[in-house]
């Protein structure tokens, strides 16, 4: 803190001291008097015009700041005539630190306003009353404090690591199903450690990760510890306490959701306002964190399986895709990695198959395998991280340079050279209408280095798939390039290790089914739609879709100035209007429409495929909205259903689709095109599994070529018909 | 510092105690009430010494309480600025440490410490030439600032003087 001297305003001399208002370390406010003195000025015109007047002025030395008055220099009386003689030493204070509302070094009541400017630094002491605690001003206390304790790390060769515990480290639950299954293993199981929190009936389990001990203890040499969680601080200090008990790994490094200040998110800001280049975060969430440079990603761990994060109440839910993929993952990769580990320890691990089936679909049943690597591969990646610091460190210093090793620099490196050069798609990952690059699994394999598409093309090299026969795997055969299909655990894995993991066991086709074959017709897709029995995957709409392909050529020639867009409204329309009517009547319309027009074979056969397809959907509807919104859609479908019954009871039936489109088109169009479109939406929602979803996918392109087929159908009968179904109405 | 105050406490007492032990439950209503208790007018009540006047009762109308006015003597620590007092360090951070003189709590800044104190991490203390500030030691420090607040009282000190610091 800089002392300031304070002098005679140079106006004002000679000066006479009247009266000195302070003494030596007395605390003043700003703008306080400090010095009381008299000084001559002359004023003209004051009596007389013309005249000059000599008057005694009376004004004070003011504190310029908040402060204390070091050294008083002058006494009452003197006279002063030198602008450069002291007067008195003042010591402003910038307030840095405040404890209770108070500046920690004068002692000065600081307002809320000024309070603003300050943010917590420390890990707050178990201590209740703390929580009104220190605050530090972000540029200089802190600033100051951050540098001595880079200085610090510098010295030991450390870096800091910030360490979530829930899912992290440990996995705990809390609960009387758990209570319930503990007590029927008779003993402790390994790794579980119990304790009493005194806000909960029953006590706390918590699951150390496997290599725990060993993970803490190497990576104690060579990073300083900070656990932050969104636990309690009595739950923070209960794990602790169990995970280190001698206090050697976390020290009182410790920060709470107590002392948090967001429920949340968790900010490295919070601990390191000023400085977070030698900062590691390790968590299981990237989103509370912000998807912060300085994070070290790992699975999250799960071991009471349905306890999920007893602490993430407050934070915000995670991606449903993510969790549902990892939960997914989880249980497909531990037989493998029980392969892997030549059976791991399988007469230490807990054995709930023991003890569930007296009380079967318990849902806290701790998973029967743990072999959960996790913690060894992020071991492995601080080490990295921390040598390639200081590499990059001592690099600079050789090169004199200004610039200085940042942990984000060498965390982003290294994390992008993992999936390098890899082009990926996924193929029935993403649920339809999710924003593909919002996903967790996307962001994280960009952070990775891979480049995400969201089709197919020719830079394309992994396709990522939970099963085979989905439409993107279908056309990478077809493009035959040697285009790699992977399981999504070849993404989790190279995530988890950092390091590209051979695909070989991870291969959901043979690779030989993908790899370019020279001769071949299968390259040239045309030639291949007409190939009835073609591909090694056959489903039933694959029959129809490839004449159809040519139906709609075929069509698509003759109707080239039409606009598509109303036809396809139209033919939405007409759709939701036949799901509705007993679809029986309706096919086998369709199938006399056949037997009568054989010319339009293609057509006719797109039809028997569409209409019990849609019809099966419609019905989904109809249920939805009479569970749901009562009627809203209800009753105008009725209506409309019981027109179209006797439309075809009182017309030919050949005829009967261009008049739906001419009597329902108009009228409630918009009513029941929003229906189908809510058809889709509902079947995206509840369609979270697999298979639905590709379905989903591959039946919207379906739908698409079947309306286009469709409407040029409908323009046809128009044509032929003339205006007879508008007469009807 | 200590002071010997008289002060008075209101104590409302429910129709169930009214009888021949009525001065017990009265002197262990104000016991229970007032020891212990701060404010920022008087400090810290640390102990209520002797009971000087009992009013006698006034039946509340409405709900039977009766009111009692209890004037008693005790003793209260009440901290002034400038004060030196010994104290116990609770807890230290990169800060400052803390430091509790019974019942007040104190926070002494790294700056209100000698040029030479240094923050060590692991204890965490901080470490001057030839002192040692750290948890459950003793020190002596000087109030330079205090905020009394309707039922709290916090202070911030100094060990940056003569004679102030660590106690051997």
């Amino acid at each position: 803190m800089t002392t300031a001297t304070y002098y005679m305003p140079d106006g004002h001399l000679p000066a006479t001291i009247i009266q000195v208002k302070t003494e030596a370390s007395k605390l003043h406010d700003h703008d306080d008097p400090l010095i009381e003195y008299e000084y001559k000025e002359q004023v003209e015109g004051f009596q007389e015009e013309g005249k000059t007047t000599t008057l005694a002025r009376r004004a004070y030395i003011r504190a310029q700041k908040d402060g204390t008055v070091g050294r008083v220099l002058v006494g009452k009386g003197d006279v002063i005539d030198d602008s450069s003689k002291p007067l008195l030493e003042y010591e402003p204070c910038s307030h840095d630190a405040i404890y209770g509302g108070m500046c920690v070094v004068c002692g000065k009541t600081i307002t809320e306003d000024m309070q603003k400017t300050h943010v917590q630094m420390t890990h707050s002491s178990s201590d209740v009353s703390v929580s009104k605690a220190v605050r530090a001003t972000v540029m200089n206390e802190a600033e100051r404090m951050e540098s001595a304790t880079v200085r610090r790390l510098l010295e030991e060769e450390k870096l800091t690591l910030i360490v979530d515990l829930d899912q992290t480290l440990i996995h705990a639950t809390v609960g009387t199903a758990i209570d319930e299954w503990i007590n029927a293993q008779g003993e402790m199981p390994k790794d579980i450690r119990m304790f009493p929190l005194p806000d909960s009936p029953t006590p706390y389990y918590i699951k150390l990760r496997p290599h725990l001990e060993k993970f803490l203890e190497r990576v104690a040499e060579l990073y300083e510890l900070h656990i932050y969680t969104m636990g309690t601080r009595n739950y923070a200090d209960a794990v602790s306490n169990v995970i280190d008990p001698d206090a050697k790994y976390f020290s009182h490094r410790i920060l709470s959701r107590d002392e948090n200040h967001s429920m949340s998110r968790k900010s490295i800001e919070r601990l390191f306002p000023c400085d977070n280049s030698m900062v590691v975060v390790l968590d299981d969430r990237a989103d509370v964190w912000h998807y912060s440079p300085n994070l070290v990603k790992v699975h999250p761990y799960e071991y009471f399986v349905g306890a999920g994060d007893i602490n993430a109440g407050h934070l915000p839910k995670q991606d449903a895709t993510a969790t549902a993929e990892l939960t997914e993952q989880e249980s497909a990769a531990t037989p493998e990695e029980a392969a892997k580990n030549g059976g791991g320890e399988p007469s230490s691990t807990p054995g709930p198959k023991s003890g569930t089936p007296a009380k079967p679909a318990k849902p806290r049943t701790p998973v029967l395998d743990d072999n959960d690597n996790e913690l060894e591969n992020a071991l492995e990646v601080l080490e990295t991280i921390h040598e390639k610091f200081y590499d990059a460190r001592e690099n600079f210093k050789q090169r004199q340079s200004k610039h200085d090793a940042d942990v984000k620099t060498v965390i982003r490196q290294m994390r992008s050279s993992v999936l390098h050069g890899v082009d990926l798609v996924f193929s029935g990952m993403i649920p339809l209408g999710v924003p593909q690059d919002r996903t967790d699994i996307w962001r994280q394999a960009s952070t990775y280095g891979a480049i995400c598409s969201t089709e197919l093309n020719d830079r394309t090299t992994h396709i990522v798939a939970r099963k085979v026969g989905t439409s993107k795997i279908k056309e990478a055969m077809r493009m035959a390039r040697g285009i790699k299909v992977v399981k999504p655990e070849w993404l989790f894995h190279s995530f988890s290790k950092w390091q590209r993991q051979d695909e070989t066991p991870y291969l959901l086709v043979e690779e030989s089914s993908m790899a370019p074959i020279s001769t071949t017709p299968k390259d040239d897709p045309i030639e291949e739609s007409e190939d009835e029995d073609d591909g090694g995957v056959s489903e039933g709409m694959d029959e129809n879709h490839e004449p159809l392909s040519v139906g709609n050529n075929f069509v698509n020639e003759g109707l080239k100035a039409m606009n598509w867009d109303d036809l396809e409204k139209e033919i939405e329309d007409n759709v939701s209007d036949l799901d509705d009517t007993d679809f029986d009547s309706d096919t086998s319309n369709v199938q006399s429409d056949a037997s009568a027009d054989g010319s339009h074979s293609p057509l006719v056969n797109l039809k028997r495929a569409r209409v019990p397809r849609r019809s099966g959907l419609g019905v989904t509807v109809m249920n939805g909205s009479d569970d749901e919104d009562d009627g809203q859609e209800g009753p105008t479908m009725d209506v409309i259903s019981s027109q179209d019954r006797d439309e075809a009871s009182s017309d030919d039936s050949g005829s009967e689709i261009d008049e739906e489109s001419g009597s329902d088109g108009d009228d409630s169009g918009s009513d029941s095109d929003g229906s189908s479109r809510e058809a889709k939406r509902r079947r995206v929602d509840h369609g979270s599994e697999d298979d639905e979803e590709e379905e989903e996918e591959e039946f919207d392109d379906f739908l698409q070529d079947m309306e286009d087929d469709l409407a040029a159908e409908m323009e046809d009968n128009d044509s032929l018909e003339g205006e007879g179904g508008e007469g009807d109405d | 510092m200590f002071f010997l105050r008289n002060l008075s406490h209101t104590i409302n007492l429910h129709p169930s105690y009214y009888g021949p032990h009525m001065k017990e439950f009265l002197l262990r209503n104000l016991h229970g009430d007032v020891e212990g208790t701060c404010s920022g007018k008087v400090g810290f009540i640390i102990c209520v010494l002797t009971v000087t006047n009992i009013s006698p009762g006034k039946v509340l109308p409405g709900s039977g309480l009766a009111e009692f006015v209890v004037q008693y003597q005790a003793i209260v620590f009440k901290p002034y600025k400038g004060e030196v007092v010994d104290a116990i360090v609770t807890s230290v951070n990169q800060i400052g440490f803390f430091a509790d003189v019974g019942p007040l709590q104190v926070f002494v800044a790294q700056k209100l410490m000698p040029n030479d104190f240094k923050f060590d991490s692991n204890g965490p203390c901080y470490r001057g030439e030839d002192q040692v500030i750290e948890k459950n030691g003793q020190v002596r420090l000087k109030i330079v600032g205090l905020k009394y607040q309707a039922t709290q009282i916090n202070a911030v000190g100094t060990i940056k003087e003569d004679y102030l610091g660590q106690i051997q």
